[in-house]
């Protein structure tokens, strides 16, 4: 799944550049026009959102959100390259073992989930969005793997996320652009904005908040050690 | 006092805000010229981003322009091209510094050190 939205987003991105090389009939906000004048007016008076800057990053500024999500899925595949051969092996001891820290941990993950999640939610009406939420999610999400052992399940399952709600968001703002000329579907369709906009923050936000946690974790189950003469990885398991 | 008044009247949080930013860039360019230890470089490289990123804010701030959540009016409401180009930028930066701090572990796994000079003396060996 990783290396297919790997494939798939750079060859997304190489379309559009084709397509604006080409000079191909695009949506006129692709080009330079008044920016104020369109927040103003098309933002705020068709009741998007209270907070401009979210409604923004999702609707004209949204192949910015995309690059930006790109280059975070490329940050997680650099790690995984570079760092991935040297993993612990599966049976290590976790970082965080004493009762008392681990209780803490466990009660701090449903306070950061649910900020996180009223962060992302409300976006579009507080200052918030899907990077900040995600942010919190990440922590969220990298906390438990501090306190138990390693879950394959469990990275797969982020590994998976991550993935799928970046294929989610490509093929969108695809659609967007093609069928209903607007990015992300939301100029057209002002009356779905309400649940449109949510809904796209918590994918975004899913999306970082996955994407923080496998570098988090990549980090942390590098073996600074391997490699070295007369190393043993099952005898090295702090 | 409401916010805007208060954004109003007060012109010497921009100045401080300025002369932080400036101390913080300075602060951060130094590092990243002097040091010699690779986490040092990185740290100042941190400190370099953030000088920048409030730099910006601080141009993008304007007392008779608040922000349209502080006031509420949709007239003469800040462009908020700066701060989703600042949104941007904390990312882009977040991203890099992960990628150094990457490097750096490879770095040190290899060689055992996080001396420059030894790494350049490396480097130039390796290339010659």
């Amino acid at each position: 799944m990783q290396r297919t939205a790997s494939l798939i987003i750079p060859f997304s991105f190489i379309l559009l550049l084709i397509i604006l090389i080409a000079e191909l009939p695009l949506p006129s906000y692709f080009f330079l026009f008044d920016i104020t004048e369109h927040n103003q007016q098309a933002l705020i008076s068709q009741n998007f959102g209270s907070n401009q800057l979210t409604v923004a990053l999702l609707s004209y500024r949204g192949m910015d959100t995309l690059t930006e999500l790109a280059i975070l899925l490329a940050i997680t595949t650099i790690s995984s390259l570079l760092l991935g051969g040297n993993r612990r092996s599966s049976q290590t001891r976790p970082l965080i073992t004493d009762r008392l820290q681990v209780t803490g941990i466990f009660l701090l993950i449903p306070v950061l989930l649910m900020s996180a999640l009223y962060l992302i939610l409300y976006g579009h009406r507080i200052p918030g969005g899907g990077f900040q939420g995600g942010g919190l999610l990440g922590i969220a999400l990298f906390l438990p793997i501090l306190t138990q052992p390693t879950s394959r399940l469990y990275s797969e399952l982020l590994l998976w996320l991550d993935s799928l709600s970046g294929i989610i968001l490509l093929s969108l703002a695809l659609i967007g652009l093609f069928l209903f000329n607007g990015f992300f579907l939301l100029t057209q369709t002002e009356q779905w904005s309400f649940i449109l906009l949510p809904c796209l923050s918590f994918i975004i936000g899913i999306k970082v908040g996955t994407g923080f946690a496998i570098l988090l974790q990549e980090l942390l189950a590098f073996d600074p050690d391997f490699g070295r003469i007369g190393y043993d990885r099952e005898s090295n398991q702090s | 006092m409401s916010p805007a008044e208060l954004l109003a009247t007060d012109a010497l949080l921009k100045q401080l805000l300025c002369l932080g930013a400036f101390g913080l860039i300075l602060l951060g360019l130094g590092g990243m010229l002097l040091a010699q230890h690779l986490i040092r470089i990185i740290l100042s490289f941190g400190l370099l981003q953030a000088g920048i990123q409030i730099l910006l804010a601080v141009i993008s701030f304007r007392p008779e322009q608040a922000a349209f959540l502080l006031t509420g009016q949709v007239e003469g409401a800040l462009t908020t091209e700066i701060q989703l180009f600042i949104l941007t930028a904390i990312i882009i930066n977040l991203v890099i510094l992960m990628f150094a701090v990457i490097l750096l572990m490879r770095i040190h796994q290899l060689f055992g050190f996080f001396d420059k000079r030894k790494l350049m003396k490396r480097f130039y060996a390796t290339i010659r």
